[in-house]
């Protein structure tokens, strides 16, 4: 018997819906990033700049772990989102899901945040009695995307790890290191890359992203 | 106010034509007040030595007139202070590395008041011995209390450059980087190694400190290919920039060599450009690389000779003087004397030559040396004295005549009178030092190779390859032979081919002249022996001479690291690039050994001078550490919370309202709370989701209360202690399910928690079936207090019946808080009745804001950091951390009842606590205190006697842990650790503190308000 | 600045992704409660400090997060092996090495 929040399946719909229990607010979701205000930024700034950055609406995030019963997962992560679990450093994709290799038993799958609750139940249903945990950390991150030509520039300013093109290629994740926080680190496609960090350290992450690439110039985009 | 005069000088020194300068580019620089012009494509020091300014420093010790002696990084004495603002200095610039620009301003750091005439010289004059060598040591030992005094007067006279008080205005950055190969020097050998490896298709670095690649090719006039080496130069360059996978720095230092082939390269990007860098554009670049292979091609420094009077204006290393008129057609003399002991230094004298200036004589202290370089001397008629030296310079601030000598075949003893010959330069060649620092800075100790008077790299087990002059290559076609093969090896040890034979570039075709042998010569002998000599220097920039060298050895210091120590030879910033073999090789003399029984000192990072900025890079100001922030910062901000710094967190402290004292804010804060309800932001708790079959056994294990039989929808009180038996961390952990829970940590506790939780898991009992999940940021987490904080939670939530029976203190529920998905935990650390309510973090402003909209009725209070200290103080509630400090069981920490005894499993702290110091009953034990004055609040860490009236040293007793004045208590109260605490109940301990008064307190149960516990279960 | 071979991401990495967490092979008392407190003070404050050789735990802290073990020369900073929490040594600890 695990606890998932119940809750977590209505919460969603209420978003576009009159809540139907509290007379405040309709509840309103705030990336990390919320008081940068980067969609009037993103108006005010020129696009096609060496980088470009967004900040992702938010997103459902769930981290799946299971070691001994590594198969079971596996098993029901391809029966309910149709995408094998991916190998050491490698990410399965479908759609807009993402699974992303994490550690030999974690993995951290992102996907439509209306989505979760029901992939959550349907896995745990499929894996029974198996030895596997799930863990809903939607609200525990910030996704940022940074594009353009000059994108490995600011990552090599970031991070010591590899980001070079031959090493860092499309589909690879890594967790490093990125100026004093720590990233999960995705090549997306050439000039694009993915970067999930922290909530709690998105607005210092943000802040040394303009230093970084001020010389290259920065572009704010939508997420 | 400083008068500034142009200066008298218009580049007299200057060739009307020729050098890699640009005339058409004139630039206006000044140096010590005094306004002159150079060209672009100028280092200050030739644009110093173009205008015939003969004295750039005095020396550090001696205060002695110093000139430029060497051309490059070597360069001991132009050492200056750069910047035309105070927020643009920067010290410790070598005029030899610093590009012109138009409005450079710098001047001499040493010398005191002026460098023409320094009040400091009389004391190297006369008092020089007051400085001798292991000065140091001798005069800082002892007396202890002189010490200030001497420093200061050193470091006056010294002049070592100073920092700008003002902030920087530039910025500094860092980048990594990963390559198969660093080529570290672009020198004939780098140039060749790199383009081997680059046409491997391998990921390659070349890195070179000057402003163009080419090193020695720059200068010494020879053909490669049958053209000029500078063409070669640029077609290599051309063809490695045409590669993706290379990078080519120039201006870039390679710093530091560590451990695992990790590099260090400060990039100067905006040094040559002005005193302030470009907008936008970082001053200083540190790159940090990581290679597989490292090829080290860094060539090698000329010696200069030891002799009387060497450090006179005008004495100069041989090749310094060749690229001082070839590179930037600046002739630094008008008669010279050229003293060699080998072929490569009759370069300087043909240079000289060649430019229609006098050659006063070529003195070669071979007796019968036969290179082709011989034969061409006698072709131009330049006078040739072989078999002797110059063993002595005379001038005042430049040199004015030379004494030279015959000297013996092992050039130990003058073997006729000496003669005076008249020039304004004396340029010497002792031969060439492999710049060997690089390959010493992991440990390896440089070997000695007799057949070319010189130490080359040592073994390393790094994959590291030494090539070309560094390597001991002495003629060109060596070099680039030794360049083609390190590129090549350094591949091959990649893992990488070359696609085909033709890949690998050939050896060019060089012309190498028939070479004489070299004669081993350091220290030239004089008339007089070094002690009554005038002073030959071997280390200008810390003014170490050969006598004192001679001096340490015979007081006892005889191994080359004591000699360094006693005598400072090679220290600091110059980390000894000319002097240093000199200098071994008057030990060995001295002690009659060999310089490869002498040895090497330890050579170490930085190879040349870092400044911080480059150090730090962009971690400076607000980044300098990360701020973390909770979801609901910005109406903190915005309702005008004061910050405090827990770990990386910024966590509200207190609130102010207009006009009021920080006590003021504390005690409005405290009384709202347990009058009506107040709310903290506790998202900052750390949370760690448990989940797994064995996830209640590993509880069982970690914690030192019993967790057997915690249900589902209740939450525990958990207590943790390291093997030690001493409390490391406490918080609520709750029963989610049968095998899942929800840990929560200190604020500060949080990352240590969970990687101790994973090495107990990992290591010791990785069978146990457990998986833990950070979850600190995915929640939000308030916490409502008070007696009306049912009242309020009632309005946000419909879905959880709250009723007091139906949800009990120490009760989670799960529901809706203002449409937004909650845990709701009953859980109280005031005491009050309270509810911790969380919700992901991206509902968190949504949900508080909800709240407040509803606590209007309530007077819903936030309050901050302290006063949630002051509430739980209140209730004696412990703080680990704060109460705590690693030396403090549960049973010290009054929480007998948090240890469980009859656990199946031993689990983490019983048998730490069951240690027999541990059972002693003198141990501090954690108390109440309450001052004898309600009004006086002790300062927390004050240290408590029992009788105040007995001698210093007193015998302390223990020191208060946690101190405040309590609105609700009408008292100061405080909690203390004690000896003994728990069983002298009433007694009064004293704290007699700083400011002279001894404050008495009474030892009491920690526990203010509601003893009973009606409220929180209310 | 090491650059260390992680056995669970099977990637070298830069040494600020780890943190060292001491000497290896420390195992826990299985009787803690019969332990003397010679023998227990011997499991929790002595440690090796050899020159050479060491073996030490280390965790990959900004990466998987997982323990493993590394072979070490103390002297030249080498690092001769790798290996995963459980595993063993492949080194002869007790030849001789130059350093």
């Amino acid at each position: 018997m695990h606890s998932i929040l119940m809750s977590e399946q209505y919460a969603h719909n209420s978003v576009t819906q009159k809540n139907e229990f509290a007379d405040s607010a309709i509840p309103m979701m705030e990336t990390a990033l919320h008081h940068a205000q980067m969609s009037k930024l993103a108006a005010r700034t020129d696009s096609g700049l060496g980088v470009s950055l967004s900040e992702l609406p938010m997103a459902g995030l769930l981290v799946f772990r299971a070691s001994k019963d590594k198969a079971a997962l596996a098993k029901a992560v391809e029966s309910v989102l149709q995408v094998s679990l991916p190998e050491t450093l490698s990410t399965s994709i479908v759609g807009d899901k993402c699974v992303r290799w994490i550690a030999p038993d974690e993995w951290l799958l992102s996907c439509a945040i209306d989505e979760a609750y029901t992939i959550e139940k349907s896995i745990r249903e499929i894996t029974g009695d198996a030895s596997i945990a799930i863990v809903n950390v939607a609200g525990g991150f910030s996704a940022l995307t940074l594009q353009g030509p000059s994108a490995v520039d600011v990552l090599r300013k970031s991070t010591a790890y590899d980001v070079h093109p031959q090493n860092l290629m499309p589909g690879k994740v890594v967790n490093t290191v990125f100026a004093k926080a720590q990233v999960c680190l995705r090549c997306v496609e050439e000039n694009h890359y993915e970067l999930i960090i922290r909530r709690s350290f998105a607005d210092y992450v943000w802040h040394w992203l303009q230093v970084a690439s001020a010389e290259y110039g920065l572009s704010i985009e939508v997420g | 106010m400083i008068k500034l005069v142009h200066g008298r000088y218009v580049q007299n020194y200057r060739l009307p034509s020729g050098g890699r300068i640009d005339r058409s580019k004139i630039f206006t620089f000044r140096f010590n007040n005094r306004y002159y012009k150079g060209y672009e494509g100028d280092t200050l020091a030739s644009a110093l030595l173009a205008n015939g300014i003969n004295v750039v420093g005095r020396s550090f010790k001696y205060s002695r007139a110093r000139g430029i002696m060497s051309a490059g990084v070597e360069e001991p004495n132009a050492i200056l202070q750069v910047g035309a603002t105070e927020a643009t200095q920067i010290p410790n610039v070598r005029a030899t590395e610093q590009s012109l620009y138009d409005g450079l301003v710098c001047s001499t750091v040493n010398g005191w008041p002026s460098v023409r005439f320094d009040a400091m010289s009389l004391v190297g004059k006369l008092a020089g011995g007051a400085m001798g060598p292991g000065f140091y040591y001798k005069t800082f030992m002892f007396p202890a209390f002189m010490w200030e005094t001497y420093e200061k007067v050193i470091r006056k006279a010294a002049g070592l450059g100073r920092s700008s008080k003002e902030r920087d205005p530039d910025s500094y950055d860092h980048m990594h980087h990963h390559v198969d190969v660093m080529v570290v020097g672009g020198g004939a050998t780098g140039l060749m190694a790199a383009l081997t490896a680059a046409r491997s298709g391998a990921r390659v670095m070349l890195a070179d400190e000057q402003n163009e690649m080419g090193g020695g090719l720059l200068h010494n006039g020879v053909e490669i290919d049958k053209s000029s080496a500078i063409d070669w130069v640029n077609s290599v360059c051309t063809e490695l920039d045409s590669y993706p996978n290379v990078v080519r720095l120039t201006r870039s230092v390679v710093t530091g060599l560590h451990d695992h082939n990790f590099l260090t390269v400060n990039e100067r990007r905006t040094h040559h450009l002005g005193d302030r860098g470009p907008t936008g554009m970082s001053r200083e670049r540190m790159h940090k690389v990581r290679a597989h292979s490292v090829i080290l091609a860094t060539g090698a420094h000329e010696r200069p000779l030891v002799f009387a009077n060497n450090d006179l204006p005008g004495c100069m290393q041989c090749s310094a003087v060749s690229q001082y008129i070839r590179r930037y057609a600046v002739v630094p003399g008008s008669s010279i004397v050229v003293m060699t002991t080998n072929d490569a230094g009759y370069q300087c004298a043909f240079d000289w030559h060649d430019v229609g200036r006098d050659v006063v004589a070529i003195v070669d202290t071979r007796a019968k040396p036969d290179g082709d370089v011989v034969d061409k001397a006698r072709e131009r008629g330049i006078e040739l004295i072989t078999g002797s030296a110059v063993i002595e310079a005379n001038g005042s601030h430049r040199v004015r005549n030379v004494l030279v000598a015959p000297i013996n075949d092992a050039g130990t003893f003058l073997t006729g009178e000496p003669q005076t010959l008249l020039c304004d330069t004396v340029a010497s060649s002792g031969g060439w030092s492999p710049a060997v620092h690089l390959s010493c800075h992991t440990g390896s100790r440089p070997v000695w190779r007799e057949d070319i008077l010189g130490f080359v790299p040592g073994d390393t087990h790094e994959n590291r390859i030494a090539s070309g002059r560094v390597n001991g290559a002495q003629s060109l076609s060596e070099c680039l032979t030794d360049g083609v093969n390190a590129g090549k090896q350094a591949v091959h040890s990649c893992g990488k081919q070359f696609d085909s034979g033709e890949s690998v570039p050939p050896v060019p075709a060089v012309v190498e002249p028939r070479v004489g042998k070299a004669m081993a010569l350091y220290l030239v002998p004089h008339t007089k022996t070094p002690t009554r000599a005038p002073k030959q220097f071997v280390d200008m920039q810390n003014d170490v001479t050969a006598a004192a060298i001679q001096t340490s050895t015979r007081e006892g210091f005889e191994s080359i690291e004591h000699v360094k120590r006693y005598t400072a030879m090679g220290f600091g910033t110059d980390q000894g690039k000319t002097g240093n073999v000199n200098g071994m090789a008057i030990v060995a003399n001295t002690l009659q050994q060999s310089i490869k029984d002498t040895g090497t000192t330890v050579f170490r990072p930085n190879y040349t001078p870092v400044t911080f900025g480059a150090v730090a890079g962009s971690h400076t100001g607000a980044l300098f550490d990360p701020k973390r922030f909770t979801p609901m910062h910005r109406w903190h901000i915005e309702h005008g919370a004061k910050f405090e710094n827990v770990g990386q967190w910024k966590r509200a402290w207190y609130f102010p309202r207009e006009g009021e004292s920080m006590q003021d804010t504390l005690n409005r804060e405290c009384t709202a709370t347990r009058e009506s309800v107040g709310i903290l932001d506790a998202s900052t708790l750390g949370k760690i989701d448990i989940q797994g079959r064995d996830a209640r056994e590993f509880l069982e294990r970690v914690y030192t209360n019993a967790w057997a039989k915690l249900a589902p929808g209740r939450c525990r009180y958990g207590l943790m202690c390291g093997d030690d038996g001493m409390v490391m961390d406490d918080g609520v952990t709750s029963c989610l399910a049968d095998n899942h829970f929800l840990m929560t940590t200190t604020t500060g506790g949080a990352a240590n928690v969970l990687n101790w939780l994973e090495l107990c898991h990992q290591t010791d009992w990785p069978e146990l079936d457990v998986y833990f999940t950070s979850v600190t940021d995915h929640w939000a987490t308030m916490t409502i207090a008070g007696p009306n904080s049912r009242e309020l939670l009632s309005r946000v939530c419909q879905d959880i019946d709250l009723d007091k029976e139906a949800f009990k203190f120490m009760d989670w529920r799960e529901g809706t808080v203002a449409g937004a998905p909650a845990r709701v935990f009953r859980i109280s650390f005031t005491g009050e009745l309270s509810y911790e309510i969380n919700v992901p973090a991206h509902y968190g402003m949504h949900v508080w804001e909800a709240l407040f909209e509803h606590g209007r009725d309530f007077n819903l209070t936030p309050y901050g950091t302290e006063s949630m200290h002051v509430l739980r103080a209140e209730k004696g509630f412990v703080i680990v951390g704060q109460d705590t400090d690693g030396s403090i069981t549960p049973i010290d920490m009054n929480h007998a009842w948090a240890v469980a005894n009859h656990k199946s499993f031993s689990y983490i702290g019983k048998r730490g606590m069951q240690r027999e110091d541990c059972l002693k009953p003198e141990r501090k034990q954690l108390v109440g205190l309450e001052t004898i004055d309600p009004n006086t609040v002790l300062p927390e860490g004050a240290q408590a006697v029992r009788n105040p009236q007995q001698s210093i040293p007193m015998t302390m007793v223990g020191h208060v842990t946690s101190s405040y004045y309590s609105a609700n208590v009408g008292r100061s109260i405080a909690m203390a650790v004690i000896r003994d605490g728990l069983n002298r109940m009433g007694e009064s301990v004293y704290f007699p503190l700083a400011d002279g008064r001894t404050v008495e307190a009474r030892i009491c149960a920690s526990c203010w308000v509601d003893p009973a516990g009606d409220c929180h279960k209310s | 600045m090491f650059v260390i071979y992680c056995p669970y991401c099977e990637e070298h990495r830069e040494e600020d992704e780890f943190h060292a967490s001491g000497q290896a092979h420390l195992a826990r008392p299985l009787n803690p409660d019969e332990c003397t407190d010679k023998e227990w003070g011997d499991f929790l404050y002595f440690r090796k400090n050899p020159r050479g050789l060491h073996q030490e735990i280390w965790q990959h802290t900004a990466g998987c997060r997982k323990f493993f073990n590394i072979t070490r020369n103390t002297v030249s900073y080498e690092i001769l092996e790798t290996y995963k929490a459980g595993e063993r040594s492949k080194i002869d600890m007790e030849k001789p090495q130059h350093d």
